[in-house]
This record gives C-alpha cells, sequence and structure tokens, in this order.
C-alpha cells in the first residue's frame, strides 16, 4: 500500500518547520474602477527538499503568487494587499531592496516559461552566468567562468566550456532551459520557483527537463515551488499540491491523495476534463462555462458558477480553507461529497 | 465516415529557401515538409501529430494551398488543387476550410461577430443584410452561442468563445473539409474539453472530415479515427488511432508516448520511460538514413545509411527499418522489443524471426 507508507513520511515533514511559508497572502492591481484583488487569503508552504505544486488554469494567479514571492511584481500597478511570506523564518515582505537583493537568486531562484525572454539576447551564456556568480559571490571572473563551465556541464549541456562563447540564440528552446537552470542553480538556492519550466518545450523534450529537474533536487536536498497548468506534469514531478481557482487555493493534499480523492469539485472538474480520463471512446467532461470576476463571486464560492454539486449553501457566504489533517479544502459540502478521482 | 477519398495527398515537399549576403542568394532549404503522402476519407478525422518543426503545420496549409508546396499533388474531392486557377481556387476553398491555434489573431479585432462570421456567407453565398445576420445566428447557435452576440467585438470574449467564432466563420460556407491546426493548444483544460466536445458534434451533424493538427498525443487519440506521426518532415507512422497508441510501430511514436505524463501519479511513476537524447536535427540538414536514427534507442547499421520507405500495414503504415530489415517487427508493436539502452541483450533476441 504506496499510499499509507506516503501518508506516514508526509506527517513527518508536517511536524518538521517549513523552508517557506506564504500565510494569508493578497496581491491587487489597480484597475480603471479601483483595486482589483487577483490573489486572495493564499496560505502554503513548502519544506526543504521537497516539490510543492502550484496548479490552476489561466489566470488562477499561481505566477502572480510565485512572482510576489521573489518580489517582482511591479509597485505599482500592483499591491500587496494582506499577508506574511515566511523564508526560513524571516519576511520577505518586510526586506527593503538591496535586502531582498541579497535574496533572490542567492537562496531563492526562479526559472521562467519562456527562457530565450529571460535571457540576454547581447551577452554569451557564458557572461550571463558569470554575472549571476558575481553577483552573489566574491570570486574572480575566472573562478566564475570554471563554475559557469562545472554548472552547464551539470545540466547536461555537452561541450560545456565551448557553449559558454555561444549566444542565447545558438542554443535550441531545451538547451536554453538548461542553461536557464544552470544559472538558477549558481548559488546552490534552497529553493527554487519554477514557472511553468516545459510548458514551452515539446514533450521529448519535456521529459528531459524533468528527469534534470528530479536528478538535481535530489542532489542538492533543494526544495521546488513548481507551477504548472499540466495535471500529467505535476503527477510526475510534485510531492504536495494546491490547486488555485480565481485567485484562491481550493484544495491542497499529496500528490497521491489529490488525484485518487479529490475534496474540491473544480479539482474532480480538471481531472474529469483530461483527455486521458475514462475509455478514449468516452466524450469528455468539460466544466461548463468560464472563470467568472472575482467580484462578482465575493460573497459565495468562486466556484459556484460553474460547480454541478452547487446548493444555497455555496451562496450563502464566501467558503474559507478548512483543514482535515494534512489536506485542506475550499468547499463546505465536501463532508457529503464524494468525489471522483483517479482511483 | 466512409471509405470515400476526400482528400489524397502524394509526395508533398514544401521546402523554404535561406537567403543570405547581399544579393540574398538561396544558401540553404529547410526542408520543412519531405515527401508527405496520406488520405482523408469523407466524414473522418485525421489527427497529425509531432513536435515543433516536424512539419505538420506547413503540411496542413499546403492541402488547402495557403502556401505553395515545392512538389508532389494534392487531390480534394478528385480535384488537383495546385492546377486550379484563382477563381476555381477560390470556389473550392469554399468547401476546405480552417481553424487556427491563436483565436485572438485569428478573428479582425475591429469587425463585429456578425461580419466575421457574415463574410464568407456573402463570398461564397451572396447572403447580405438580414438574410446573412439570420444565417449568422443559425451559425452561432450551431457552434453554442447566442444571437445576442451578434454585434459584440472579438474584445469582449473569452479565449473558448472565440474559438466557437472562429468554428462558426468556418462553418459557414458548409465546408466538407476542416482543418484544424493545434485549435485548442490555446486554451484551458476545462474551456479545451468544451471545444473538443464541440467539434465532434460538428462532425456527427455535418458530416465533415477534419485534419487535426496537434502536439497532444492524448487530445488527437480522443479526437481521430487515424493518426498520422510526424518528424523531421515526413510521416514515419500512420494508423488506426487505438493502434497508434496502444500498439505503436514506430520508435518515435513510442518515445513520443512514453513522454506524455499521465495525470495519475501512482501510474505517472510506475510506468517504463524512454527519454530521448537532444533535440530534433535541423530541417535544413536533416541526417542521412533514417532521419531518426539520431535519436533511435534501436537504431542499427542500416538506419544510419538507408531511408527506409513506408511499408504498407493493416490500416496504415510504418516507416522503420525493424519491420522489414531488423528484428522483423513486420508490423507488429516496437513495443514488443527492448531497446538497446534497457536490455543487455541484441535486439534481435527477443523476437521471433
Amino acid at each position: 500500500m504506496t499510499t499509507l507508507i506516503v501518508n506516514e513520511e508526509v506527517m513527518d515533514e508536517v511536524r518538521a518547520d517549513p523552508l517557506l511559508s506564504v500565510e494569508n497572502f493578497a496581491v491587487e492591481f489597480a484597475t480603471g474602477h479601483g483595486w482589483s484583488r487577483v490573489v486572495d487569503d493564499v496560505s502554503f508552504s513548502v519544506r526543504a527538499g521537497e516539490t510543492m505544486g502550484l496548479v490552476g488554469e489561466s489566470g488562477s494567479g499561481k505566477s502572480v503568487t510565485a512572482m510576489s514571492i521573489m518580489r517582482l511584481i511591479p509597485t505599482p500597478p500592483g499591491r500587496i494587499a494582506a499577508g506574511r511570506i515566511l523564508f526560513e523564518g524571516q519576511d520577505l515582505l518586510a526586506l527593503d531592496e538591496p535586502q531582498m537583493r541579497k535574496v533572490r537568486g542567492n537562496h531563492i531562484a526562479m526559472i521562467f516559461q519562456e527562457p530565450l525572454t529571460a535571457l540576454n539576447p547581447a551577452f554569451t551564456i557564458g557572461d550571463q552566468l558569470v554575472e549571476a556568480i558575481r553577483a552573489h559571490r566574491k570570486v574572480t571572473r575566472k573562478q566564475a567562468g570554471d563554475r559557469a563551465a562545472e554548472l552547464l556541464d551539470l545540466v547536461g549541456i555537452p561541450g560545456a566550456r565551448q557553449r559558454l562563447r555561444d549566444y542565447p540564440h545558438r542554443f535550441s528552446g531545451g538547451m536554453l532551459q538548461r542553461a536557464m537552470i544552470a544559472g538558477a542553480l549558481a548559488c546552490s538556492p534552497k529553493l527554487l520557483i519554477a514557472d511553468e519550466p516545459t510548458t514551452a518545450l515539446d514533450v521529448t523534450v519535456q521529459a528531459q527537463i524533468l528527469t534534470l529537474l528530479r536528478g538535481l533536487q535530489q542532489e542538492f536536498n533543494m526544495a521546488m515551488l513548481f507551477i504548472s497548468h499540466d495535471l500529467g506534469v505535476v503527477a510526475d514531478i510534485c510531492d504536495r499540491v494546491a490547486v488555485m481557482y480565481a485567485g484562491q487555493i481550493v484544495e491542497s493534499a499529496t500528490v497521491y491523495e489529490l488525484f485518487e480523492r479529490p475534496l474540491h469539485p473544480y479539482t474532480e472538474g480538471l481531472l474529469l476534463a483530461m483527455p486521458q480520463h475514462g475509455k478514449p471512446t468516452d466524450r469528455l467532461v468539460p466544466i461548463p462555462g468560464v472563470v467568472p470576476e472575482a467580484a462578482s463571486v465575493a460573497d459565495r464560492c468562486r466556484f459556484e458558477t460553474r460547480c454541478r454539486y452547487a446548493a444555497d449553501e455555496c451562496r450563502a457566504a464566501p467558503v474559507p480553507l478548512t483543514s482535515y489533517g494534512p489536506r485542506a479544502t475550499r468547499c463546505v459540502r465536501s463532508k457529503d461529497l464524494v468525489l471522483g478521482g483517479t482511483s | 465516415m466512409s471509405d470515400e477519398t476526400l482528400v489524397k495527398v502524394q509526395g508533398l515537399q514544401k521546402h523554404f529557401p535561406v537567403r543570405s549576403g547581399l544579393f540574398g542568394r538561396v544558401t540553404a532549404q529547410v526542408r520543412a515538409v519531405d515527401g508527405v503522402d496520406f488520405e482523408i476519407h469523407r466524414g473522418e478525422t485525421l489527427g497529425l501529430v509531432g513536435e515543433s518543426g516536424s512539419g505538420k503545420s506547413t503540411t496542413g496549409r499546403a492541402v488547402l494551398r495557403l502556401i505553395e508546396p515545392s512538389a508532389g499533388s494534392v487531390h480534394f474531392d478528385g480535384v488537383d488543387i495546385l492546377s486550379l486557377d484563382s477563381g476555381a481556387l477560390r470556389r473550392t476553398r469554399a468547401r476546405m476550410q480552417m481553424i487556427f491555434q491563436d483565436p485572438y489573431s485569428s478573428l479582425d479585432p475591429q469587425a463585429t461577430v456578425a461580419d466575421s462570421v457574415g463574410e464568407p456567407l456573402r463570398v461564397h453565398r451572396g447572403l447580405r443584410g438580414r438574410a446573412r445576420d439570420d444565417a449568422v445566428v443559425e451559425l452561432l447557435e450551431t457552434v453554442g452561442l447566442q444571437a445576442r452576440h451578434l454585434r459584440r467585438f472579438p474584445y469582449e470574449f473569452s479565449g473558448g468563445q472565440r474559438q466557437r467564432i472562429c468554428i462558426a466563420r468556418a462553418l459557414a460556407p458548409s465546408p466538407d473539409l476542416l482543418v484544424c491546426d493545434e485549435p485548442v493548444s490555446a486554451l484551458d483544460v476545462s474551456i479545451q474539453a468544451q471545444v473538443i466536445n464541440l467539434l465532434e458534434d460538428i462532425q456527427q451533424e455535418f458530416g465533415i472530415a477534419l485534419l487535426f493538427i496537434s502536439h497532444d498525443l492524448a487530445v488527437v487519440r480522443h479526437i481521430s479515427d487515424r493518426i498520422a506521426v510526424m518528424y523531421l518532415g515526413r510521416i514515419v507512422e500512420i494508423g488506426e488511432a487505438e493502434q497508434v497508441y496502444t500498439q505503436p510501430r514506430h520508435p518515435y511514436t513510442e518515445a513520443l508516448l512514453s513522454a506524455i505524463p499521465v495525470p495519475d501519479p501512482v501510474v505517472q511513476r510506475r510506468r517504463d520511460r524512454i527519454v530521448l537524447d537532444g533535440d530534433i536535427p535541423s530541417p535544413l540538414a536533416p541526417p542521412p538514413g533514417c532521419r531518426f536514427h539520431t535519436r533511435c534507442p534501436y537504431a542499427m547499421d542500416v538506419c544510419r545509411e538507408v531511408d527506409p520507405p513506408m511499408i504498407p500495414m493493416a490500416g496504415g503504415g510504418v516507416a522503420c527499418h525493424l519491420h522489414d530489415r531488423g528484428p522483423r517487427l513486420h508490423g507488429r508493436s516496437v513495443l514488443e522489443i527492448e531497446p538497446r539502452s534497457r536490455a543487455a541483450e541484441p535486439v534481435h533476441a527477443n523476437v521471433k524471426p
């Protein structure tokens, strides 16, 4: 019984102090008519060495959450409206910009969906890696260059030393993402935030990058916050998962529990909508409608307008995230609903 | 679906010249599509799968003659569309329509839904004014939108709704063939399922044949009757959807299937995985012999020298030496043999001659 063993492991980790802890976090953006809350009451934690998945569809707030941890949200138009982000016990939101720079790229690193736009086309891969290393470490150019070659080799780029002299356009998409990962690893971060790192890649290359990330994580005991819209990728790489919908976390659980028996109807809806669900000849089961404006559903369950199980109680008040042991869900009917997962 | 051939593509090639230097001399050719043959039957869905650079979109466009093929022929309902003059081509195009990946850039932002969907009705059926609007409303209702959307602009719709508008526009001239180029790739999973169901409904109702181009094998398996897998400008395998998905005959198809993560952690973490080395080689200089040999876990000497022909099989075909010169799979699934990286024994050991 794999699931039981995993549960025990998870309970051990629950007792350990988290590396990153996001508490009741909210982000707002200025719009033509006041502030619009795009991330609301988000709480989750990432423990040392684990991979936490943040999954959701476009506009769910997962990328804004990730960018906020790095304090990369432009303010204005954005503003952090509430909450704390504790990294090793220290509130990142209380740091000034020079202090934050010491964290960014050093203790917490980030990789993005589009590696080509994240690199400067006018500098060689080597220049950019050396710059990343020298930003945080007092080493000579020569030493940084050696380290850069070591890093490229580590992420599986053949002929690393020669490739340092190449410009980004000479690299394929998969190679660029490898180079980005090399840069992120430059200062041995404790946490790597990966924002859709394989979304722009072909599936065979995606498989390579996932294998690489998994290996590096074990080697360096690095925690990962893995942001994705792809439930297959999440099933492959994450230990725990938080599902986001319309700016809120609607469910969090271990990856096995989440897929086997979801507690929130939105999670169930995502699983049912996958073409892999059921027999290939079965009709797909979409989630009806579209994501509503957050403001229009602020007084109720945000998923209520699309939920097949919606009842009067769902429309009565906003729904808080309720914990059940290591799991949590934002559904008032979670006790009387038995939802379908992969089992 | 019937066995009547609607589209017959033979020896299709599309080479794009690479120009460089002061006078823009042609210095190389990108062989985007390099000898592709297939047929689409009336009312069936043929899935065309491949990774970026495989030539699947170029193939889709060449079928509609949106680009001029460098060589080969495309017959639509018995007529060679490459021989048609512009007037005849325009009349034929009414029967073959296309929808694209990005519903944001494929609608005129300044045109109302009535104008966008109504344009083909005016051009091909001469409808105007009230008659046109009535026909547009009927089409909108077919794709799950309503009459109240008639005077709205694209920015007022979500991605899924815009794709519905594009589908309505494509249906306007009552086509026999709809080429769908990654129609759901830009959409979220929950919306993707809505659009796929819509395409299936339309096909049922109007008997339209679909050429469904996608990189997502799970989606393609769901919607297709047959699947063609492309790699570096060639079809490497073609067959019934279920056979291609569960009993692949080509090592690339096997690797592609293995690379798609299954949305179930228990299954996904127990699967045998084939992680291919490297990237797709450049279509500027495809490898000699079999184009896949540089990444193939089963590659033999012959693969480096001889370009494998398409070997006809029940329900399709495969272009791979494992079926004629190597372990002689004779059309059986490539899953029956162990790749060299996994097996200590030579490839032949597991297979009966």
